[in-house]
């Protein structure tokens, strides 16, 4: 696929204009393509026998790929062609071709073939040879480690720079040039969702830090008695998502207040009979338990902020925030609106038994719809969660607290309460439907039998 | 400092071993009344005479077997493989017996044993006389293997292992035993597991080990003049326990890296190498790191043949460029 112009990564072959087998001259047209810009004619860039069709019809190709493959007078087809690889064989055969290469086993032909992987721009026999392992064309910019490097420490947007590597990689030497000529634009916004992506592939440390940190940070005071660590990888993904979150999502919250002595006296009567079965319901597993279902109303707050829009979940997945040494960590229970109070406890127990010794499955983190954080056990009277993106929701659960409070007949009497505080995408959704959402919750736990229907 | 060659080198460490230490011997085959194929021993059998220097018969395996039962009982035996070619012979007593021992035993016994000897290609010795077995013993836990290039280092490394209480493996460089070099009187030991970087330079790392060392500095000369690129040079020295830091530091400067061995490149040093580097510095490569090798024919007799199946200037100087992305 030739490069028509400079902005031009890929062209869609339209239709052939010949058949296998055909002769074709240099110079005849043998295929018609598009780009985001123009149609035009393919010529035949040597003359011989069209072998083999690579892309077919409809297919878009990067720039630099083979499309088809023509043979010269007398040449036969590479050993091992293989139809829709365009690489290494045809490498292998186009620069080694002539009496030593025939001499040599099939095994030697495809090792000499890959040393030219990512070296060789261009075969000589006129049909462009695809990238090997160097490049990798998925639509994305090609560039080197060290360039992605480079463009997220210094907010390049790399799809503005010229690559002279090998199928335009992006090499050091490029963007080195960009930014000493001072024409290294600043990013749109689309290298750093890269680099948030990778970062959660598990790239390297430092990797994200420049993306999310102001450009300027104070040094260290040094002064005796101090110590200066280096956040964890955790600890680094983590706060690189909640700048993100905290500076991108427009937060509201609303705290509701729960009389929770229904919920304590239901809790120790079905303990009692499950204790047989050795489950143990937590006031946790009936706040999460409600959380879930009082969305059954809220589909709004059941959501995720998506390039697209607002995708309404039908399912409730509930990542449960559980704090670790290195961070923390937010196992999910799927459907949880669907499940029993002990098939949520059990569950709940489980994931974080295995979240504190790191042995979670990635599909057992990833992908909740709301999250619920819990800092009962620790004696915190309320706080407020920062949303998880792309949530839209977030509930945080501090301690029940026992003091007194007056009943219907205006006497003082001691009840257990506890406060709930949403955090909620105001993008997404607006106060009075959070605040009727926490009310419903309320109404739950405060009638926690029906939570059992 | 005094000069001295590669082979005098190797000579005064197991010398100066031995008279510091009653429990160090020599056995080889030809190593006393001959002097030693390569005279690396010549005139020890005078000093020290048959019981610690000892010509063996022609067997591999039962030298090295009796060495192996010799290190177990407290002695430390030095043993010479005339090349290493010969060392398939006694491959049962280096590989399942030397390095099993201390393993087996929980640490009660241990086998304090060098065994030496040229290493890879030298002039015209053809295809069963020319290997390069460093990523063999390499791939083998509780070996050590190294392989020195400088005169310094030989004598350095050589006191070093003589003085490890583990099974070594020691590949001199059979080409240079006549190379000279700056030599210490003395006692000195050159540690293993640390790379020794021969020059500093900031645009490609250059990785190697023996005598392809040396072709790495003509080659870093060479760019130097044609291509204005300084390349850094970087010896490994000691291949089991291996140096990692010095290697990541230097990529993490250059970006790139070129990796070169005589030996074949499947299931090389150079891949190791080249795997470490992507592993532990992988956002700081520019292009991917090159490996230089061997051809994968046996080693052929004829001379331009055999210049050709060896890394030479031109190919790695090519390999640097191409890292750099220059053109070729």
């Amino acid at each position: 696929m030739p490069k028509m112009g400079d902005a031009m990564e890929e062209g869609t072959l339209v239709k052939w204009l010949v058949s296998e087998g055909d002769e074709v001259e240099e110079g005849d047209p043998i295929a018609e393509i598009e780009t985001d810009k123009a149609s035009m004619e393919i010529e035949a860039e040597d003359s011989g026998t069209l072998h083999e069709f690579i892309a077919a019809e409809g297919q878009d190709v990067p720039v630099g790929e083979a499309i088809a493959m023509i043979l010269g007078e007398g040449e036969e087809p590479p050993e091992g062609d293989s139809g829709g690889e365009p690489e290494a064989e045809e490498a292998g055969a186009s620069e080694e071709g002539g009496a030593e290469a025939q001499d040599q086993t099939a095994t030697e032909e495809e090792e000499e073939a890959s040393e030219d992987e990512g070296t060789e721009e261009e075969p000589s026999n006129g049909v462009q040879v695809g990238e090997g392992q160097a490049g990798g064309t998925d639509g994305q910019v090609r560039a080197s480690p060290i360039v992605r490097r480079l463009a997220g420490e210094n907010n390049l947007d790399l799809t503005r720079i010229e690559g002279s590597g090998p199928q335009g990689r992006i090499v050091e030497r490029d963007v080195r040039a960009a930014m000493e000529s001072g024409e290294a634009p600043v990013t749109d916004g689309q290298v750093e969702q890269e680099e948030v992506e990778e970062t959660e592939e598990g790239a390297p440390e430092e990797a994200p830090q420049a993306i999310w940190q102001p450009p300027e940070l104070p040094e260290p005071t040094r002064t005796p008695g101090t110590e200066v660590q280096a956040p964890s990888q955790m600890q680094q993904i983590i706060g690189e998502r909640m700048t993100q979150a905290k500076q991108q999502i427009p937060h509201f919250y609303a705290t509701v207040e729960v009389k929770m002595d229904e919920v304590i006296a239901l809790r120790k009567q079905l303990n009692e009979k499950l204790a047989e079965q050795e489950i143990k319901l937590s006031i946790n597993d009936f706040v999460m338990k409600a959380c879930a279902s009082a969305l059954k109303d809220f589909p709004k707050l059941n959501a995720l902020y998506t390039n697209e829009g607002i995708e309404l979940h039908e399912s409730v997945d509930m990542a449960m925030a559980v704090a670790l040494e290195e961070g923390l960590i937010t196992p999910i229970i799927r459907d949880i609106a669907n499940k029993g109070l002990s098939a949520i406890s059990q569950q709940s127990k489980d994931l974080a038994a295995r979240a504190r010794d790191m042995d979670l499955a990635p599909d057992e983190y990833q992908g909740g719809t709301i999250t619920i954080s819990n800092m009962g056990m620790f004696g915190v009277e309320s706080f407020s969660a920062i949303i998880n993106p792309p949530q839209a929701t977030i509930v945080a659960v501090s301690s029940i607290m026992k003091r007194p409070t007056y009943n219907e007949d205006d006497e003082l009497i001691p009840a257990n309460f506890m406060k709930l505080t949403l955090s909620a995408d105001h993008r997404i959704t607006n106060g009075a439907e959070g605040a009727h959402y926490m009310a419903q919750v309320k109404r739950l736990l405060e009638n926690p039998m029906l939570l059992l229907v | 400092m005094p000069e001295k060659t590669y082979r005098e080198a190797l000579r005064e460490a197991m010398k100066e071993e031995m008279e510091r230490d009653d429990s160090v011997l020599l056995m080889g085959e030809d190593i006393g009344l001959y002097g030693g194929t390569q005279l690396v021993t010549d005139g020890l059998l005078d000093i020290f005479g048959p019981k610690r220097v000892v010509d063996t018969p022609i067997s591999e395996y039962g030298f090295t077997g009796a060495a192996v039962g010799m290190a177990m009982m407290g002695l430390r035996p030095v043993i010479e493989m005339m090349t290493w070619n010969f060392s398939f012979l006694a491959v049962d007593q280096i590989i399942n017996h030397a390095p099993k021992v201390r393993y087996f035993s929980g640490g009660q016994v241990e086998v304090p044993l060098v065994i030496r000897g040229p290493n890879g290609g030298s002039v015209q010795l053809s295809a069963q006389h020319t290997h390069s077995l460093e990523s063999f013993y390499g791939h083998f836990p509780g070996l050590k293997v190294v392989a020195p290039v400088t005169p310094h280092d030989v004598k350095g490394m050589m006191i070093t292992a003589i003085r490890d209480p583990n099974p070594v493996v020691f590949l001199e460089a059979g080409a240079l035993y006549g190379t000279k070099g700056e030599v210490p009187d003395g006692d000195y030991e050159v540690p293993f597991g640390r790379a020794r970087v021969v020059r500093e330079g900031d645009d490609v790392t250059m990785i190697s080990y023996g005598r392809q060392v040396n072709l790495l500095e003509r080659v870093a000369d060479k760019l130097q003049e044609e291509d204005d690129v300084k390349a850094e040079v970087i010896d490994l020295r000691s291949l089991r326990p291996f140096d990692e830091e010095t290697i990541i530091e230097s990529i993490k400067k250059t970006h790139r890296a070129v990796v070169v061995q005589e030996q074949w490149r499947w299931f090389g040093v150079a891949s190791e190498v080249a795997a470490i580097i992507q592993d532990k510095a992988f956002d700081y490569l520019d292009a991917p790191v090159a490996r230089v090798s061997g051809a994968e024919v046996p080693a052929p007799y004829a001379r331009n043949l055999e210049l050709a199946a060896f890394p030479n200037e031109d190919m790695v100087a090519d390999a640097a460029r191409q890292a750099l992305y220059l053109e070729v």
